[in-house]
């Protein structure tokens, strides 16, 4: 029941019927209350409609009742940074990615954050790392990632980003002269006893 | 004396207004006390303030006083209107201060029109208008409708007339029109006045005393003897003075135009190194910097360094001998200079031919300076604030640390207690590039990283400039300004050792080619092993910083190791601000301007080598024999960084509290370009940046 009126859900809102898709979602959260995929399912829909605050809303509430629901921390962490709030948005888009670091979605987000704040080179690597590990993601998901990252390499078309140099590497010089930890041979005043 | 009665008359009401010796006392007890804002205090003294600028522009008209005295009146004044003034609500009445007591029974009604709020009286007693601007007119009538009724009375009928209202429209203009058409009117004034605005006497034989061609410079008494014995020779001798001023009037002009033409390559460089969503904020800065600079330059800047530089004098540009006015502590018989306070607006008394080549080259020194932090402080600076920083920098930062050093202030008085010559700058490594380089670090730290610039872990996101063409550019002409930089710092080509700016100009361009040598060597040794642009560019400028204060004092080997040491620095202490100090600066203007000045600071104490001679100043620096000088250098590149640091801090700080440094997190996101300024650097490229369509609207299986 529940799951049939998510796909329906999504059904009508893929057919471009944000009211019946909303209708149903409701259902679906009113049946299952405890559940955060209708909750997030509403989100899609004022995401749709472009209503930023009953988007946030609605993630919210799709956390609150389950806060291990990666997909709508992913979300909200894009929605706080609409709302040009890079604090939240970066620690929530952290901690999804904290709290299930293979999640395709999860990367595609933060991806998506790094590419509207104008790092395309991060949103490569968030992107290319997402792909490679083991996410088992839906491939419309696994589409998605592929096609931003097309984008987000033409993008950053290959630039090796320079950056000066960090000069606590300088002290590396010194590091064959510090006693390697573990390494007794090198403990001074250590007394054996017998 | 009647001015002075009228004055001490107006002091005296202000005084009144808010504050008795024996004051009246309130009766009852206290309802609420309301605090008069700083426009409503302005209010209250209007009439005064009339009375005592009437005076001020009648006495600027009649040369009634001297400059000094007017700024003390308007200070004065700026001190009684900041004295607080209070009404308090009582239960029996009303009271201003201790002033002012009048009961609640004389009124009839608080009434109000527009933005006047009257106490209307009943039959006997006197109305009691209060000062409450219309903005707080709701803070305030709850405390009067405890008491009195409070009535909205429409305005007179004349007042609602089309006449009427457009004055009361233009009333701002009006008044800003009339305040700067009384100011030309006081600048018109002085016209006229100066010791040399023809140019037909700077020449004369006092400087001939003063100039030496090989070292051993002409005794008065020789020239005496010369005018009345050889006339004709003594006439050549003025002619021959008057060429050599000529000579150097040209030379300085032409190194002046040079250096701002240095501020093209400033904003080049800046907006090069910066994104393209903010170029035409970034040039826009660089810009104004100019003008803005210029004006508070003009205004005060100019006096405050140089206004007493002619006590010391400067024989090259015919002694400027109007400037000798410098506020001094005089401690074991020396004058120890804290700031002058001659040759405001280039007008009262400083209306001379040397005078003005000398504020146009040190006009232009002080761009550079006030151009420095525009670069750390990209991308993220408000509009506003900068225009107020402009203003900033060109009358307090730039000129009280330039006549410590210049305009024969304390530091350059050192060498009176065995510390070498006195602090030494020749070009202003410390002056210009260190000043400008603390100023930028105080405002970069207040102002906060760029968004997205530093991770939640402390790590940086490199923030790639948008176009290394124009910022390599920039840094090309930066470099062809750097010779009217430092040779222009002999302030002439003809006499008293200044036959070295060609030592001086080979010195500057070795010392910037190994900067950007020793700068590309080591990005290519360290981090992706590739030679890197911005570094190469900014090992140039580190190179050209560093030697500015040495150049006229080392031999050239020692400025390809001065130069060379400033690439290194460069990069280190690029990494050290960006990674450790976690300071963003866009432009790395901190790293090659604060650093390196200081560098260029230090390293005059350490390889001048005594071999120059400007008209009897020879320097020697440690590894010469001289470790006096190193100290005083020290000491020079302490105050300089606690003085700038310091002031620019505090001024930032209480900018950033009262009217906010930074533009909000959606302008800077999209771009200052049109939030800020209303066009665009470019046009591709400075949206917002978006994500593809498929990322940004897409739902469909978004939650599984």
């Amino acid at each position: 029941m529940y799951t049939d009126l998510l796909d329906k859900g999504y059904a009508s809102l893929r057919r471009g019927d944000p009211h019946a898709a909303l209708i149903r979602f409701r259902h679906a959260a009113e049946s299952e209350p405890e559940r955060p995929q209708a909750y997030f399912g509403m989100a899609m829909v004022y995401l749709e409609q472009d209503s930023s605050d009953e988007t946030v809303t609605a993630l919210e509430k799709a956390l609150s009742v389950d806060p291990s629901y990666i997909p709508a921390r992913a979300y909200l962490g894009v929605e706080y940074l609409k709302r040009y709030d890079i604090a939240r948005a970066e620690e929530e888009l952290e901690r999804a990615l904290k709290d299930e670091p293979t999640n395709l979605l999860a990367h595609l987000k933060y991806a998506e954050y790094y590419y509207r704040l104008g790092f395309y080179h991060r949103s490569v690597e968030t992107l290319e790392r997402g792909l490679k590990g083991p996410h088992g993601a839906n491939e419309h998901i696994v589409a998605m990632a592929r096609q931003f990252l097309v984008q987000a390499r033409q993008k950053s078309k290959n630039i090796i980003l320079r950056e000066p140099p960090d000069p606590r590497r300088w002290l590396r010089l010194f590091a064959r002269f510090m006693p390697r930890k573990g390494d007794e041979t090198y403990t001074p005043g250590k007394v054996e006893l017998s | 004396m009647l001015v002075w009665l009228l004055i001490g008359c107006s002091f005296m009401l202000m005084l009144v207004r808010i504050g008795l010796p024996f004051g009246i006392k309130s009766e009852g007890s206290v309802v609420a006390t309301v605090t008069l804002t700083y426009r409503e205090k302005l209010l209250l003294h209007r009439t005064d303030l009339y009375a005592l600028g009437a005076l001020l522009v009648l006495g600027a008209i009649g040369k009634w006083f001297p400059t000094t005295v007017e700024l003390v009146i308007i200070l004065v004044a700026l001190a009684l209107i900041n004295l607080p003034v209070r009404y308090q609500f009582t239960t029996v009445g009303i009271a201003c201060n201790n002033v002012l007591f009048r009961k609640w029974k004389e009124f009839e009604y608080a009434r109000y029109r527009g933005a006047k709020l009257t106490l209307v009286p009943r039959k006997g007693f006197g109305a009691l208008p209060l000062f409450v601007l219309a903005s707080r007119q709701d803070e305030v009538f709850p405390y009067f409708q405890r008491f009195l009724q409070v009535r909205n009375e429409a305005p007179p009928k004349f007042l609602k007339r089309s006449v009427m209202l457009w004055l009361r429209r233009r009333l701002s203009l009006i008044t800003l029109m009339a305040l700067f058409g009384i100011s030309l009117l006081f600048l018109l004034s002085a016209c006229g006045e100066g010791p040399d605005p023809s140019g037909l006497n700077t020449a004369k034989q006092s400087n001939l005393t003063g100039v030496s061609a090989n070292g051993t410079p002409m005794t008065q008494q020789q020239l005496n003897t010369a005018k009345s014995n050889e006339p004709f020779a003594y006439n050549l001798a003025l002619l021959v003075d008057e060429n050599r001023l000529g000579i150097n009037f040209v030379w300085t002009l032409v190194t002046g135009y040079l250096v701002m033409f240095m501020q093209a390559g400033f904003a080049l460089v800046e907006t090069g190194l910066t994104r393209a969503k903010n170029a035409g904020h970034t040039m826009a800065m660089n810009f104004m910097i100019y003008g803005l600079g210029m004006i508070g330059y003009y205004i005060c800047g100019f006096a405050f360094q140089f206004g007493g530089v002619g006590l010391v004098g400067i024989p090259n540009l015919g002694g400027l001998s109007a400037l000798t006015k410098e506020l001094a502590i005089p401690i074991g018989g020396t004058n120890w200079g804290i700031i002058g306070y001659k040759g405001f607006f280039l007008n009262d008394g400083s209306y001379d031919v040397g005078i003005a080549v000398m504020f146009l080259f040190q006009m232009v020194f002080m761009d550079t300076t006030a151009t420095i932090p525009t670069g750390a402080m990209a991308e993220r600076w408000k509009w506003s604030a900068f225009c107020v920083y402009g203003f900033f920098v060109s009358t307090l930062v730039y000129p009280v640390f330039g006549n410590w050093a210049w305009g024969g202030g304390w530091l350059s008085q050192l060498g009176a207690i065995g510390l070498g010559k006195g602090y030494i700058d020749f070009a202003g490594s410390g002056v210009v590039h260190a000043v400008g380089g603390w100023c930028a670090l105080a405002g970069a730290i207040l102002l906060g990283p760029r968004l997205g610039k530093y991770n939640r872990d402390g790590s940086a996101n490199t923030i790639p400039g948008h176009n290394m063409v124009l910022a390599l550019l920039g840094c090309f002409i930066l470099a062809f300004g750097w010779f009217g930089f430092n040779p222009g710092s002999t302030l002439g080509a003809a006499t008293n050792g200044n036959l070295r700016i060609g030592i001086i100009a080979v010195n500057t361009m070795l010392a910037g080619a190994l900067g950007s040598v020793t700068a590309m060597i080591y990005t290519w040794v360290s981090g992706a092993k590739k030679p890197d642009i911005g570094m190469m560019g900014n090992g140039l400028l580190a190179g050209l910083v560093a030697i500015t204060a040495p150049s006229g004092y080392v031999s050239p080997l020692f400025a390809c190791i001065i130069g060379a040491i400033a690439g290194v620095n460069v990069v280190f202490f690029a990494g050290i601000i960006e990674k450790v100090l976690k300071v963003d600066d866009p432009v790395g203007a901190i790293a090659v301007h604060g650093v390196n000045g200081a560098w260029g600071q230090l390293s005059v104490g350490l390889f001048a080598d005594g071999l120059a001679n400007y008209g009897g100043l020879q320097v020697r620096g440690i590894f010469f024999g001289d470790p006096g000088q190193l100290v005083a250098q020290i000491i020079g590149m302490a105050v300089c960084f606690v003085y700038v640091f310091g002031i620019s801090w505090a001024f930032f700080a209480l900018y950033k509290k009262l009217f906010g440094l930074r533009v909000s997190a959606e302008t800077e996101l999209r771009g200052l370009d049109i939030p800020e300024m209303g066009s665009l650097g470019y046009n591709p490229d400075a949206e917002f940046y978006k994500p593809p369509i498929a990322v940004a609207s897409s739902v469909s299986g978004g939650g599984e």
